[in-house]
């Protein structure tokens, strides 16, 4: 996993995730940035783990691997509908357990993996809501309004999250 | 004539997922090709086939083809399945759900035409903003010499850099 994905994750879940970034008024919320990131650790580690005890058989591993995209899928799925999450949410978590997860047999290492995209995520869209919100207050000049300043601004706070993540990744 | 900003708006967040993948020019199209036919494809399909579908099925049932057609392609040809969230930016959702009003109009009806042209001019204006930002990114990277991508600040820079041209593009008469 490269943070790359998980700078690209957090400016889609901030820009198409829900409907605030592009709003009028958009109100960042704190709690409900860390509230999503929580249930994307949580739904990406319950896949992790199905997924360590079913390639813990024998008879299913082969099939497991094989077919590891519709597993995941259905799994995501089924979990998503019941926390009531977006279609965006369901479908990111669907195609980002296959990079994430590549052996699938270490759960420790698929759930320190999911904790990270989780985290880095939930770190990016802090700052880039945040800022988004104080620019609602400036006078941003009409020809930058929209994808312009939204992609500067995602460009600033990948640079600085780069700070941290080098020690990571 | 100057362009619409909703084709760049529906473009841009298909193009996304090509930035971690971080392929060449050939690969970039090849991927890019892939996403579109796969859009137009389902789009295609569904318009035709969701009145067969009861509703609450239809959602999951598009999700389940995306699924497929990832499993399809990471056996095939070894892509990991991040291409379908290009799928799925692409591709109109609202005609799937009877509360919208593009879910409101009638499968064979006059507004059927326009709506596929629409869809069709996103789709290749979605192949040429990848090809262009492969072109840019290999003539910036000048074989390793120039400016490195391997950050994604830059590529958000270049996005940024685009995205002002297309909203400033001069009237033309």
């Amino acid at each position: 996993m490269s943070y790359t994905l998980i700078i690209i994750a957090g400016f889609l879940f901030a820009v198409r995730g829900s409907r605030q970034a592009f709003s009028q008024r958009p109100v960042p919320s704190f709690f409900w940035i860390w509230r999503e990131a929580t249930d994307l650790f949580l739904t990406l580690g319950l896949i992790a783990a199905l997924f360590a005890f079913a390639a813990s058989f024998d008879s299913c591993r082969n099939f497991v691997r094989e077919y590891a995209v519709l597993l995941t899928g259905l799994m995501a799925y089924l979990l998503t509908r019941c926390q009531k999450k977006s279609d965006f949410f369901f479908l990111f978590v669907a195609v980002a357990a296959c990079p994430i997860f590549p052996g699938r047999e270490d759960l420790l290492s698929g759930l320190s993996r999911a904790w990270a995209l989780s985290a880095g995520i939930a770190l990016f869209q802090t700052g880039f809501l945040g800022l988004r919100y104080k620019l609602l207050f400036s006078r941003v000049p009409e020809p930058v309004k929209g994808w312009p300043v939204f992609c500067v601004l995602a460009a600033f706070v990948s640079l600085a999250l780069w700070g941290v993540a080098k020690y990571v990744f | 004539m100057k362009l619409p900003e909703t084709l760049f708006s529906r473009s841009l967040p298909a193009y996304f997922p090509f930035v971690v993948y971080a392929f060449d020019l050939e690969r970039s199209l090849g991927v890019a090709l892939l996403v579109t036919t796969v859009s137009w494809a389902s789009l295609f399909l569904f318009w035709f086939t969701r009145r067969l579908f009861p509703e609450r099925f239809l959602k999951g049932a598009f999700f389940l083809w995306l699924l497929v057609w990832a499993q399809i392609v990471r056996t095939s040809l070894g892509l990991e399945p991040l291409w379908v969230l290009s799928v799925f930016f692409m591709t109109p959702l609202s005609f799937l759900e009877k509360g919208n009003r593009a879910g409101k109009v009638r499968v064979f009806s006059r507004e059927v035409p326009r709506y596929f042209l629409e869809r069709a001019v996103t789709g290749l204006g979605f192949i040429v903003l990848v090809l262009v930002m492969a072109l840019v990114r290999e003539g910036l990277e000048f074989g390793g010499r120039g400016i490195s991508f391997q950050q994604p600040a830059a590529m958000f820079l270049l996005i940024a850099a685009l995205a002002v041209l297309w909203k400033n593009q001069p009237f033309r008469r």
